[in-house]
């Protein structure tokens, strides 16, 4: 074999898929041909160079939060379609206000049904709602609950780009309450701190059982009110 | 069901995917930042994969090589959202139909050998490669999937993986070769 038939092979060499006598063959050329042994050698090291580009890391939890979000997405899915609010019972948002003291803006409330049993709502498919960055809107939930219920943990997430206003920098509240026969209202002052989209995800939990509910947001512009509801079934 | 099994349940499903998936985050996202060529897009990427697989956790257990059986998921979906975006990815393999001239090619990779070839050349070149030579090259020339193993993970013969590996290899050298625009800036100032 001349030069040119040995350099289609070097690939293959490479890779280790030349056959014994191949391989043989052109190790026995390379070594006695400088220009075959030149061009290996530069095809091994593109392939080293290759390997050795650097990957940006991703950001700091970035595999526990995607896993998180896997799960979240998941269980979002098994709850109901949202459904239209015919009024509000103000009483829980006494409790709140008291909690976070924060003054409540008018406006942006969302709403959806906190059970089990109802039409499954494909991700793709959750209300999004809008607001201007730096721009406050109130999101309240409305949970329902068949009989009095103690302790309850409240959680609420937010994406990196919104926060509770007067809570700066956190994007993950949880705290415990109780609540009243018939429907509870929690208004929850959402700020944008960013442009961006991402899920609230509330969940209420007590002893062994929980209940999720997630809806877009974006920091861009305003939007309609709406309300979420949460039904806790006995 | 009553709600608490049903949580329960929920919990260990979570437990079982996390256990399943999380030792393979990083090479994931590894190999979808060698495809995407950045960090925003990698992790988007990721993350798709994973809401697409939490439910299927049976699947995923019963399977022998999970690596590279993720691998294979992961970049279906990349190319899947390379065609949503309007992009060909068979187009631009053609651009290397040019003859294969080694000598066109040898002052990029020479430079190589020296030592003298940027890393920063390397990357731009790299991200002129179309999709699916770049995904290519990431999982057999970088992250060392043997063709038996990318004969499975993109479902095509060996032989037609051998000549897209030459044309992405081909097209990189040919790319490398090129002058660069900051040489040309640096000759003229």
């Amino acid at each position: 074999m001349n030069c040119k038939d040995q350099h289609v092979l070097f690939d293959e060499y490479l890779d280790g898929e030349l056959n014994e006598s191949q391989s043989a063959s052109l190790t026995a050329h390379v070594e006695t041909c400088g220009t075959c042994k030149a061009r290996l050698a530069q095809h091994q090291a593109l392939r080293d160079a290759l390997r050795q580009m650097p990957v940006e890391p991703a950001r700091s939890g970035f595999a526990h939060s995607a896993l998180r979000q896997a799960r979240l997405a998941y269980a979002a899915e098994k709850i109901p379609h949202p459904q239209p609010v015919v009024k509000q019972q103000p009483f829980f948002r006494h409790w709140f206000a008291a909690g976070f003291g924060g003054a409540m803006a008018a406006g942006l409330a969302l709403w959806a049904v906190f059970t089990l049993i109802g039409p499954v709502q494909p991700a793709s498919k959750l209300p999004m709602f809008n607001m201007a960055v730096l721009e406050t809107r109130n999101v309240t939930l409305a949970i329902n609950v068949p009989e009095d219920m103690d302790g309850v943990t409240l959680t609420v997430e937010l994406p990196d780009n919104f926060e509770i206003s007067g809570y700066r920098g956190k994007h993950q509240l949880a705290w415990q309450t109780r609540l009243k026969k018939g429907r509870n209202v929690l208004t929850l002052p959402v700020k944008a701190v960013g442009k961006g989209q991402g899920q609230l995800v509330a969940r209420v939990a007590r002893n062994q059982e929980s209940k999720l509910l997630r809806v877009n947001l974006q920091a861009t512009s305003a939007d309609k009110n709406s309300l979420i509801v949460i039904d806790l079934k006995a | 069901m009553s709600i608490v099994k049903f949580w329960s349940r929920t919990a260990d499903n979570q437990n079982r995917f996390e256990d399943l998936m999380g030792p393979h985050i990083d090479h994931l996202y590894r190999l979808s930042y060698r495809f995407t060529g950045s960090r925003e897009d990698a992790e988007d990427l990721v993350q798709d994969l994973l809401l697409k697989l939490y439910p299927r956790q049976q699947e995923i257990e019963s399977i022998e090589k999970l690596r590279p059986w993720l691998a294979r998921v992961l970049y279906r979906l990349f190319i899947d959202r390379v065609r949503q975006g309007g992009r060909s990815v068979l187009s631009a393999v053609e651009d290397s139909e040019a003859p294969d001239d080694q000598m066109d090619q040898a002052a990029g990779i020479e430079a190589l050998v020296e030592g003298t070839l940027t890393q920063e050349r390397l990357l731009e070149s790299f991200a002129l490669l179309n999709e699916d030579q770049r995904a290519l090259l990431a999982l057999h020339d970088i992250e060392g999937y043997t063709l038996a193993e990318l004969a499975d993970v993109l479902d095509t013969p060996i032989g037609t993986l051998k000549s897209r590996l030459n044309r992405s290899r081909t097209r990189l050298r040919k790319l490398l070769s090129r002058e660069p625009f900051q040489e040309s800036r640096r000759v003229n100032s």
